[in-house]
């Protein structure tokens, strides 16, 4: 283990036994032969995290991502490999881990730090900042049971942040809270990383792309692919999206594929999304240089569509202005669910790469995006443009407008 | 989460106690919140806790003295002296009944604590005798206020019955560690403890002396850990005498060899639970 490196995992593996019944794990200590069959949460990951770095797993629900920061964090011990860690581990795996709802936000705090290692001293040396970092106000004496998921999500994330760890484990933490605080805490892991390293967690690309330096894309268990943030992403969205919007299977491979998308005929025209207009006044937030005017979604040939059809191309235009010279901007958006979870998008990044356009100030200019629009479920769903200066790891949010259509 | 500072990595039978001291603001942190816990939210808060004893002590009294006129072998006492001797048996006897039926999912419910931190889990069990301990207080507090009420200042040898409830402790602390590490893997045991409630507690001598007992069954009810400590208490506390010492002494060295053993047994398995739980 070099002086600098924190984490050093070598082949580290984990199985759990999947017993059929429970009995049968009675019958194998008593018995002696063998009853259950191995499931390989984790296999052979190699990892390697070194003071000062941020290094972000991603991958699917299941392909052993919490596993691998249990076996970091050693709540679970590993069935083969070894893995070392230097320095104190501070997880968010869970947030909030051991809050009881009766309690009051004040008395949660001081078990909850108290479970986490600190003295009642430190506790009370810390207190203030922690309430501070939450921004919660009055509700801290309130019984966490009142509290908002998000609220709830600050206070634990505040008690974690005040905790002296030399390595955060994040774990999707961050995906709770609103806008501002995730910015809050983002700003916080990257103050955090300079005298330490972090480990993240998440499914969501953008956040991994923005935070980590490089990547390791766990797929059943397996490591698929490790290296810099933003080619391990990108390889992952891809793999994410033969998924969701599958290639053609054999039989109608004769569709050229790209130039014709393919439907599935199940749904029919039955899949109809209706569309609300353009809402300007729709909270939005970045440091302001340009103005998204509106977004709006047409077909083909160009008319301007009012409902549109899981399933159908369609095309999404961004209208923006530029209120100063802009260098390299790039467009794009988000595609929502009621939850909050991301599921589809795309920006001008990739377009453009070789060839940004800059736009002088107060020119107005549109960002077209063509694609098959996803079949969605019943629901609300929203749709959030965005328009950013810079490149996709290292940019300025210039403005972001949540909930737009 | 967070790997407290400097883990406690003692093993021999000092750590019995070792690993409670060394956590010891934790351990007083998370046991006034196990009292407090149970009663949050409601309305008379922690006048339950001593509502509950009261009510025990005026059934018993009622049922026991004014509607069956139960006399105690070897004592002339009022109505309300026969009740609080049956109270003093039962407040130990709860005592461990409570430690008994909360460990076997002890684990379960702090889930978090098993699979999202670094957690010296062993210290849930003295959180558990701990709370216990508490309404052990409330309990005798309660009656001492009415034994100086009816008979006046108990005999010296009374002062020898706190001293009594520490070896039980020592057995209560053990029972917890073997029975929630087993009930991580079984979970039976919950329900096993829930039939078994009852008959230990007519196997234990609250509403009899055990001189009333003939061979062999006496000797046989000895081995219930209870035994032992509620003949003594009582002795402490109603006849005037002291506790037979060498007895006592003897006691202690084995309620704290179990405990010791469920310790191990506990830290031997902990490193299953994430697993299972």
């Amino acid at each position: 283990m070099s002086s600098e490196e924190m984490i050093a995992a070598r082949g580290l593996s984990k199985a759990y036994r999947i017993y059929r019944r429970p009995g049968d794990r009675v019958k194998e200590l008593v018995l002696g032969r063998r009853y259950h069959e191995d499931f390989w949460a984790v296999r052979d990951v190699e990892l390697s995290v070194a003071r000062g770095e941020t290094v972000g797993v991603i991958g699917r629900n299941g392909s052993g991502k919490s596993t691998l920061l249990q076996l970091i964090c050693g709540t679970v011990r590993p069935s083969g490999g070894e893995v070392e860690v230097r320095g104190r581990v501070g997880a968010l795996l869970e947030l909030g881990a051991g809050f009881n709802p009766e309690f009051t936000g004040r008395e949660n705090v001081w078990v909850n730090a108290a479970v986490l290692g600190l003295s009642d001293r430190e506790i009370a040396a810390r207190f203030e900042a922690i309430a501070a970092f939450a921004g919660i106000g009055a509700y801290m004496d309130q019984p966490v049971k009142h509290y908002s998921s998000g609220m709830y999500a600050r206070l634990a994330f505040s008690v974690c942040a005040h905790v002296d760890a030399d390595i955060l484990v994040v774990d999707e933490a961050l995906s709770v809270g609103d806008g501002a605080f995730q910015q809050k805490c983002m700003r916080f892991l990257a103050e955090f990383r300079r005298r330490g390293a972090v480990l993240f967690v998440s499914h969501d690309s953008r956040m991994v792309t923005s935070l980590c330096d490089r990547v390791l894309w766990l797929d059943r268990g397996v490591v698929r692919a490790t290296g810099a943030a933003r080619e391990v992403c990108r390889q992952y969205q891809s793999a994410l999206a033969e998924d969701l919007f599958p290639v053609a299977d054999e039989a109608d491979r004769e569709v050229p594929v790209g130039m014709e998308p393919v439907r599935d005929s199940r749904w029919g025209d039955a899949n109809v999304i209706e569309l609300d207009d353009f809402d300007p006044q729709a909270p939005w937030y970045g440091h302001g240089g340009a103005v998204i005017e509106d977004a709006r979604f047409h077909d083909p040939h160009g008319g301007r569509l009012r409902t549109v059809v899981g399933g159908t191309e369609v095309e999404l235009r961004i209208r923006c202005r530029a209120e100063r010279l802009l260098t390299r901007p790039i467009v794009g958006f988000i595609l929502r669910d009621r939850l909050g979870q991301n599921l589809a998008g795309d920006n001008t990044h990739l377009s453009y790469w070789s060839d940004p356009p800059s736009i002088a100030p107060g020119q107005a200019f549109t960002a077209s995006f063509r694609f098959q629009m996803p079949y969605l479920a019943v629901g609300d769903y929203s749709l959030a443009p965005s328009i950013i200066e810079g490149i996709q790891s290292d940019h300025i949010h210039l403005q972001w407008i949540e909930d737009a259509i | 989460m967070m790997a407290p500072r400097g883990q406690y990595e003692g093993q021999g039978p000092l750590a019995v106690f070792g690993c409670a001291w060394h956590y010891r603001q934790l351990v007083a942190r998370l046991t006034i919140r196990e009292i407090e816990a149970r009663f949050r939210g409601s309305l008379l808060g922690k006048v339950w806790a001593g509502i509950v004893p009261l009510f025990m002590l005026g059934l018993y009294t009622f049922v026991f003295g004014v509607l069956l006129r139960v006399r105690w072998p070897g004592l002339e006492g009022s109505t309300v002296q026969v009740a609080l001797l049956y109270f003093s048996g039962l407040i130990l006897f709860d005592f461990v009944l409570e430690c008994l039926m909360r460990a076997p999912a002890l684990l379960a419910e702090h889930i978090s604590y098993v699979k999202k931190v670094l957690f010296p889990l062993e210290i849930l069990a003295w959180v558990v005798v701990g709370g216990a301990l508490f309404r052990v207080l409330v309990g005798s507090a309660i009656l001492l206020a009415f034994y100086l009420a009816i008979d006046g200042l108990p005999p010296l040898s009374a002062l020898a019955a706190p001293l009594l409830v520490l070896p039980l402790a020592l057995v209560a602390v053990g029972f917890t560690w073997f029975l929630s590490a087993i009930g991580v893997f079984v979970r039976d045991f919950r329900h096993a403890v829930l039939v078994l409630a009852p008959v230990t507690m007519f196997l234990t001598p609250i509403f009899f002396p055990l001189s009333t007992v003939s061979e062999p069954l006496r000797s046989m009810l000895y081995l219930n850990p209870l035994t032992f400590i509620i003949e003594s208490v009582r002795a402490t506390l109603f006849l005037g005498e002291w506790p037979n010492w060498p007895a006592l002494a003897l006691y202690t060295v084995i309620a704290w060899a179990f405990a010791w053993a469920g310790r191990s047994w506990f830290l031997f398995v902990r490193g299953e639970f994430a697993d299972v739980v």
